[in-house]
C-alpha cells in the first residue's frame, strides 16, 4: 500500500510538472518591451531558473544582447582558397581584425542574414505552429521558418538571407537543417564568410527552465574545408518581449555623416 | 549528475562568452582609443535619439574662446530605455537632453585626434549622472 501511494505521488509529481507553466511574457511579468529596471529583469530571471519546464517547449525571448554569444572562434576550419580571399576582403569594425570604418554589411544596412541574426541577437523568440517553428528577431524586425510539415529541403533552391529550413524532433531534441543562403551576408563581426552552398544544422535542446543548449554545425566546401561546430547556451529572458530594431538607411547615414566618418578620420 | 555537470559547464561557458561582443557594430569601435578617456563640458547642441548608435553633440568653449562641436556616440535606443546607473534606473528616451542643455562628458576619443568619441560618462548640470559604462565598455575591450 505505501508503496503504491509513493507512486502515485510520483506519478502526480510528473503530471504537475508537464503541465507546468513555463515563465515566458505576461503572465508572470509585466507585459513591457524592455521596460523592467536591471534589478526586475534579474529576479525575474532568478525565479525562472526554479520553474519547472516542458522540454519541447521553446516559447519565449532567448537572448539579449547582454547574452551576445558568437560561432565558436577556436573552430574554424581552415579555409578553401575562396575562402581566405573573401575573409580577407572583409574589414570588420571590431574585433582582433577590427579597422575604423571598415565595410560590415551592416553598415549599409544589408540584412543581417543567418546565422548571424541567431548569434548577433538582440533577442529571438521561438513560435511554433502547425506545421512550422518560427523565429522571431528583433534585428531587423524580421523571421525564419523552420518547416515541420514533413516536406525536404529543395534541391536548388533560390538563394535568400534567411535560407530554407525544415525541423524535426528526435526525442527533445528539435534539429533544423538548413540550405539555400544567400553569400553576401557574413557569419559573425570578425567577417567570416559563407557561399550558397552553405548547409546547416542546428541542435536545440532545453536542458532547464531558462537554459537551451545549441548546436551549430556549419559545412560549406566552397568555403571550408571541415566542418564547422560551434555550440552554446541559450538563456531564456522571461521579463522581455521581441523590440523593434531596424537598421534605417537615413538614419544610418546620417550617423556615418556625423559620427562613424569623422571618428574614423574622414574629413570632408 | 553527470547530466548536471554538463549543464553547469554549460552555463560557466555561457557566462564567458556573456563577454562576447555585441555591441558597437556599425564600424566605429575600432575608431576610440579606450586607453584613453577625456572629460570635457559643453552646452548640448542636439541629443540624437536613434540607431544604429544614439549620439550627443555638444559645443566646447576653450579658454580663448574658441567653441568645438564635439559628438560621442553610444548604445542604441533599445538598451538606452533600460539604462541604469550603478543599480539605479535612469532610462533615457530622445528628450533626455536638449539643446542648450550643460553637461559634463566622459569619452573615449577618437584614434583620429577628431572630436568624437564613445561615450562613457554624461552628467547633467544638476549633478544627475545619466550614463555612466566606461567601466563596461573597457571590460569589452570598447565595444
Amino acid at each position: 500500500m505505501r508503496a503504491a501511494v509513493v507512486v502515485l505521488v510520483a506519478l502526480l509529481a510528473i503530471v504537475s510538472s508537464a503541465n507546468a507553466q513555463t515563465p515566458q511574457s505576461s503572465k508572470d511579468w509585466p507585459p513591457c518591451n524592455r521596460c523592467l529596471t536591471g534589478q526586475q529583469e534579474r529576479d525575474a530571471a532568478a525565479k525562472a531558473k526554479t520553474l519547472p519546464f516542458k522540454p519541447r517547449d521553446f516559447s519565449g525571448v532567448w537572448g539579449l544582447a547582454a547574452n551576445g554569444f558568437n560561432l565558436d572562434q577556436r573552430a574554424v576550419p581552415p579555409m578553401t582558397a575562396e575562402g581566405q580571399a573573401r575573409y580577407a576582403a572583409a574589414k570588420p569594425g571590431l574585433g582582433p581584425r577590427g579597422v575604423p570604418l571598415g565595410n560590415d554589411p551592416l553598415m549599409i544596412c544589408d540584412p543581417v542574414g543567418y546565422p548571424r541574426s541567431f548569434t548577433y541577437n538582440y533577442g529571438m523568440e521561438f513560435i511554433e505552429t502547425p506545421g512550422r517553428m518560427l523565429q522571431f528577431f528583433e534585428w531587423g524586425h524580421t523571421w525564419r521558418t523552420i518547416w515541420t510539415d514533413g516536406r525536404a529541403l529543395p534541391v536548388n533552391p533560390e538563394p535568400r538571407w534567411y535560407g530554407y529550413a525544415i525541423g524535426r524532433w528526435n526525442r527533445d531534441t528539435f534539429i533544423v537543417e538548413s540550405s539555400g543562403y544567400e553569400e553576401r551576408s557574413w557569419l559573425d563581426q570578425d567577417g567570416h564568410p559563407h557561399s550558397d552552398q552553405m548547409r546547416l544544422v542546428e541542435q536545440y535542446r532545453r536542458v532547464a527552465a531558462d537554459a537551451m543548449e545549441v548546436t551549430i554545425t556549419l559545412t560549406d566546401p566552397k568555403t571550408y574545408t571541415a566542418p564547422w561546430v560551434s555550440r552554446m547556451t541559450l538563456r531564456l529572458n522571461p521579463a522581455s518581449e521581441i523590440g523593434e530594431y531596424f537598421c534605417v538607411p537615413s538614419d544610418e547615414e546620417l550617423y556615418k555623416k556625423v559620427m562613424r566618418e569623422p571618428a574614423g578620420g574622414v574629413v570632408k | 549528475m553527470k547530466g548536471r555537470n554538463s549543464i553547469s559547464l554549460a552555463y560557466a561557458l555561457a557566462a564567458l562568452l556573456m563577454a562576447a561582443p555585441a555591441r558597437a557594430h556599425h564600424g566605429s569601435a575600432a575608431s576610440y582609443d579606450i586607453g584613453k578617456q577625456t572629460t570635457l563640458t559643453g552646452v548640448v547642441t542636439e541629443w540624437v535619439w536613434k540607431n544604429p548608435h544614439c549620439f550627443i553633440l555638444f559645443d566646447v568653449t576653450d579658454d580663448h574662446g574658441t567653441v568645438v562641436n564635439w559628438g560621442a556616440e553610444t548604445h542604441p535606443t533599445n538598451f538606452l530605455v533600460r539604462n541604469e546607473v550603478k543599480g539605479v534606473p535612469v532610462p533615457l528616451n530622445a528628450a533626455s537632453f536638449k539643446p542648450g542643455d550643460k553637461v559634463t562628458v566622459t569619452l573615449f576619443p577618437s584614434r583620429a585626434g577628431t572630436p568624437r568619441g564613445l561615450l562613457a560618462k554624461i552628467v547633467a548640470a544638476d549633478g544627475t549622472v545619466m550614463l555612466d559604462d566606461g567601466d563596461t565598455r573597457l571590460n569589452r575591450g570598447g565595444q
